[in-house]
Order: C-alpha cells, then sequence, then structure tokens
C-alpha cells in the first residue's frame, strides 16, 4: 500500500483483467423507491457494475440516476429490492461500506473554512486515519490531483475544476475500492473535464471499480466500459457503449434540419432507420453514404451531414421523445 | 450502538471537533460574539442598575449590579448554545452541505446530530467564561463557588443546543429561524428571572416560568455566586443534562425525518 508514492490504492494486480473472476462490485435487483407523493423514482432497476470497472450511468433528469446512487451509497433507504455493494447491504450496515466507498457527491461540499489541504486532514478523522499517516495520504492525493502548489489555498477561492478534483481527492483518502461520481463534470470547462477523465482512467487502471453518472455521451463514451441508460426508473439497455451504438444507432447517421420524417423515410434505403427530434430528423444506416446524396439533392437547404453513430444518438433515440419536465 | 440517541458512535467527537478546529480557525470573528456580555453587564448592571438600586430576592436585599451579574452567564450560556445550533447548524446543514460531506464517510447522521450538540454545549462553556470574565473584572462571583458555573454552562449548554437542533430539524428556510429565535430563545432568557425576580410576575407568569429551564439555570448560576454550593446547584446540573437526553433524541429524529429521504 505504500508501495508508490502516488495515488489510491488497490492490491497490485487486481486490475481490469483480473477483474472478471471477482464478484461484481455492484449488484442491484428490483430496486424500487419511491419519495412521499411522488410517482416512483426508481421501479424496478437491476444492476451490474463488474469489479474493476469504469461503469456509466446515464439518464435524461429525473430519471433515478441520483436516486439509485443515493441507495447505494447508504444515504437513502430503499423500499424494495436486493442491494449489494462490495458484498454489503446498505441497509444492514451503512458504517461498514462507507468506509470501503469513495462518494463525489453532485454539488461540491468542501469545508469553506479550511485551507485545501486541511480539508483532507479533518475529512480523514471520520474514516479513523491517523493523523499522521492523513498528513501522508493528503500529500498523495494533492500530487495525484495535480494540486500541490495549492496546499495552502482558500477552499473558498478555487475554481469550479479545482473544487472537484478537491472533492475527488477527498474521496479517495481511505483507499475506496468503490469511487461513485455524480455528474462530476457538470459545469466544467473542457480542460478541466479532460484533466478529470485522465484522474479517473488512472484511478481504473489501479484496480478501482468507478461508477459514475453523467449527462455527457462523449464523457461516457471516453471512460466507460460498460454504460446502462435509464429512464423513468428503469434500466433500458446495458452494455459495452460501442456495441450499444452498433445495435441501437446503426453505423452512420444522416442529420437534417427541417426535412419531415416521412419525406426522410421516403429517401431511406430497406432497413435505414428515421427519426425526428426537436426539427433534427436523423437517418441511420449502416452506410449512409447513398442516403446522405439522396438526401442532400432533395433539400439542399436543409444542411445535411454525414457523420459516425454515437452513444448520443442511441441515447435520443431510447429516451428522447421531446422534453423533459 | 443504538439507544436513546440513535446510532450514535464515538464519530460523534469527531463532528464536535470539526466545528472546534473551524472555530480556532475562525477566532477572530467568532471573539466579537464575546464582546456582547460585556455589552450587556454595562448596560443592565451599570446601566439600568443606576435606577434600581437594589432587589430583593429569596429574602435579601441585594444590589441590582449583584443581581444581574449570573443572569448575564445565564444569557450567554442560552445564546451561544441556541444560536449555534439553529443558525450555525442550519448553515451548516442547507448551505454548506456539510452534513452530507460528513455522512458520507461511517459517520451516521446521527453522529452528527450529537456532534453538533456537544459543539452548542462547548461555545455555551466559552460564551459562559467570557461572561463570567467580565462581571469577575467588576468585582462580582468572586467566590469558590463559582467552579462550579462551567458545569451549569455545559449542561445547560447541552439543553438549549438540543432544542436548537429541534428546531434546526423543522424551520422551512433560513428566515423561518426567526420563529423559534424570539418565540422560545427570547422569552426563556427575558422572562427566565435573569434581570428581575420572577416573585414579581403576576401568578400565571410564574407558573410559566415553571416549565423555563432558565429560571432553574439562573437560580442555580445566583447561587453558585452567592457561595452556596448547596445541593441546588447540583440537582439543577443534574436535571438539565437528564432534559437534554430526550430533548436530543427528539432533535436526532426530527433532522433524520428532514435529511434522510
Amino acid at each position: 500500500m505504500n508501495g508508490h508514492a502516488a495515488p489510491p490504492g488497490a492490491p497490485p494486480g487486481a486490475g481490469p483483467a483480473a477483474a472478471s473472476a471477482s464478484p461484481p462490485a455492484v449488484r442491484i435487483r428490483g430496486l424500487r423507491k419511491s419519495y412521499r407523493g411522488a410517482p416512483p423514482a426508481v421501479d424496478g432497476l437491476d444492476l451490474e457494475v463488474p469489479a474493476g470497472s469504469c461503469f456509466g450511468l446515464l439518464g435524461p433528469n429525473g430519471a433515478g440516476k441520483t436516486t439509485t446512487i443515493r441507495v447505494l451509497t447508504a444515504a437513502s433507504p430503499r423500499d424494495a429490492g436486493v442491494v449489494e455493494v462490495l458484498g454489503i447491504d446498505p441497509a444492514v450496515d451503512p458504517r461498514a461500506l462507507k468506509a470501503r466507498i469513495g462518494v463525489v457527491p453532485q454539488l461540491d461540499n468542501l469545508d469553506p473554512d479550511f485551507r485545501v489541504r486541511r480539508n483532507l486532514i479533518v475529512y480523514a478523522r471520520y474514516f479513523g486515519i491517523p493523523a499522521a499517516r492523513a498528513r501522508e495520504r493528503a500529500d498523495e492525493l494533492l500530487r495525484f490531483v495535480r494540486m500541490e502548489d495549492r496546499a495552502d489555498a482558500a477552499t473558498e477561492e478555487l475554481s469550479g475544476g479545482l473544487k472537484r478534483r478537491l472533492v475527488i481527492a477527498r474521496a479517495l483518502l481511505h483507499e475506496p475500492r468503490l469511487l461513485v461520481l455524480d455528474e462530476p463534470t457538470t459545469g466544467l470547462d473542457p480542460q478541466s473535464r479532460r484533466e478529470l477523465w485522465e484522474r479517473v482512467r488512472e484511478l481504473r487502471r489501479r484496480g478501482v471499480t468507478v461508477l459514475l453518472t453523467t449527462h455527457y455521451m462523449e464523457e461516457a463514451e471516453a471512460l466507460c466500459d460498460r454504460v446502462a441508460i435509464v429512464d423513468r426508473g428503469r434500466i433500458l439497455v446495458e452494455g459495452v457503449p460501442a456495441d450499444l451504438v452498433r445495435v441501437h444507432a446503426k453505423r452512420e447517421v444522416v442529420e437534417a434540419h427541417g426535412v419531415p420524417e416521412e419525406e426522410m423515410r421516403a429517401l431511406a434505403a430497406p432497413g435505414d432507420e428515421v427519426e425526428s427530434h426537436g426539427g433534427r430528423t436523423a437517418l441511420y444506416a449502416e452506410s449512409g453514404e447513398a442516403a446522405y446524396r439522396r438526401v442532400a439533392e432533395a433539400h439542399p437547404r436543409a444542411e445535411a451531414i454525414l457523420r459516425r453513430s454515437t452513444l448520443e444518438d442511441v441515447f435520443l433515440r431510447l429516451t428522447g421523445r421531446g422534453l423533459r419536465e | 450502538m443504538r439507544g436513546l440517541l440513535g446510532d450514535v458512535g464515538p464519530l460523534a467527537f469527531q463532528v464536535f471537533r470539526r466545528n472546534l478546529d473551524v472555530y480556532l480557525v475562525t477566532w477572530k470573528t467568532a471573539c466579537v460574539s464575546l464582546v456582547e456580555p460585556a455589552f450587556n453587564f454595562l448596560a443592565f448592571g451599570l446601566g439600568l442598575g443606576t435606577l434600581t438600586r437594589t432587589v430583593e430576592v429569596g429574602g435579601e436585599t441585594v444590589s441590582y449590579e449583584a443581581f444581574v451579574a449570573p443572569g448575564i452567564l445565564g444569557m450567554s450560556i442560552l445564546f451561544q448554545a441556541f444560536f449555534e445550533c439553529l443558525y450555525g447548524a442550519y448553515i451548516r446543514m442547507y448551505y454548506q452541505r456539510t452534513f452530507d460531506a460528513i455522512t458520507a464517510t461511517p459517520a451516521s447522521l446521527d453522529d452528527v446530530v450529537v456532534g453538533e450538540c456537544l459543539w452548542g454545549a462547548l461555545r455555551g462553556l466559552i460564551g459562559c467564561t467570557a461572561s463570567l470574565i467580565v462581571v469577575m473584572a467588576f468585582g462580582h462571583g468572586r467566590t469558590p463557588a463559582v467552579a462550579a458555573v462551567p458545569l451549569l454552562a455545559v449542561s445547560g449548554g447541552l439543553l438549549f443546543g438540543a432544542l436548537g437542533l429541534c428546531f434546526t430539524g423543522i424551520v422551512k428556510s433560513i428566515d423561518h429561524i426567526n420563529y423559534p429565535l424570539h418565540f422560545v430563545g427570547v422569552p426563556m432568557y427575558l422572562f427566565g428571572g435573569l434581570f428581575f425576580p420572577i416573585e414579581v410576575m403576576p401568578e400565571w407568569a410564574r407558573t410559566l416560568a415553571a416549565c423555563n429551564p432558565m429560571h432553574y439555570l439562573g437560580a442555580a448560576l445566583r447561587a453558585c455566586f452567592a457561595g452556596d454550593l448547596g445541593p441546588r446547584v447540583w440537582l439543577t446540573a443534574l436535571g438539565l443534562l437528564a432534559a437534554s437526553l430526550p430533548i436530543l433524541a427528539l432533535a436526532v429524529r426530527l433532522m433524520r425525518r428532514r435529511i434522510i429521504k
């Protein structure tokens, strides 16, 4: 554990390769949860997060992502279902579970009255880390999130990206085997986002299981080994991002604006699929070249484009029937 | 450990310690609140005291200044503990999301509530000690019996802190904190026999005062100042301590209902 100076520890050799044999880090069966006087937030959700993987939970606002995260991090009780996180039922032994997982919440909750390094040292006490070890860990983790030169900075004066990195460092103090991040990059600029992705990749390389929620599909594609798309409290699809794209959004997309769905359909070849979302009509095809030419010819002012299908297409196809909420 | 106070363990102490550390970081601004007892004593003791030279209490006639000196202590205990656990805890809970941060660790919400209450009690003790220094500078309470004052400050602080946390668990917004502050906090000290003997009030008000913990705390502080370390002091400390337990247990339940969704 003390072998390498940098970041969080996991037993050596517990990388992704060794993961497939071990039991899943998170196992959820038939999870149900509703808040007083509201329709169920989670309504029969099944989820399995393989140990050592980076797993993305995607879904529109109000789909039940945060509720699921709250239940599995022992922040909320559940109404029904089986939940096991690192083999522990959060409802049975929340303290033991919380000693083994790291949580990065949607909203930063650092101590504004403490300076950067002090935030880590004080937080380490809740995990029973002795003071000397806490100081060591704080310095290791500040190096890990590349904030060693900010150790004495006032927490309140940090930028959004730096605050986020500090929250992540804080979640790693006790060397958790599972790190849960709820929308970790919402509101960050592209540089900060990429820096954060790099930290997440590094953690995964070290064998830490990562479970994150995000609204950014390119983030999920860049980071996650597997993703699940949640809507109305259930999992719609789950799998490797590239596989989901192949199955649900073909290989290529012709996208045009202001072309009615029926007219687009008339230009499609057999096997192609057409759908429109808010003014944008998409034609999904294994090979879109020919369809693209037909659309561009028939609708020269529709600014048609041809591109590779992405996870965002899958997301919109599965969840995107108009605006939410 | 699942008892009266819920799932409380040693981590409650770390919550207390975190608040103490913040206090020590921000001690300069925190010290400003300690100037208050000095102003209170100047206004009530030296100002009002020139109009009302003597007070009859328990069959004895004392100077008003001597009468009000222990009252200043009672007021500090109430205000420091109640305000900290009401306004301070609300800010930590709602604006700083400190409770969320702490409950993401092995600490439970019950640990947080109990830790907050312990911290409120220490704030009561700090305020009381500052007041004691002020009134001692003016020649009051110079008797060995004031050694029992810290005990009263802590037990009173626990009670007022627990009461503050109950309201933190139910107030709708930070603006609504004015209700418990003015309808509970202020009458508790104004009609707690700190500034005038409760005996001068009509019958019904005296009956009401019998339910006011400040009434007992004030009387016990007054006994200490009179050099009387009799059973009144010990029984009051014990009584306040005993009363704070169910109130803290209620605070734990109210806070759970508010936070755990």
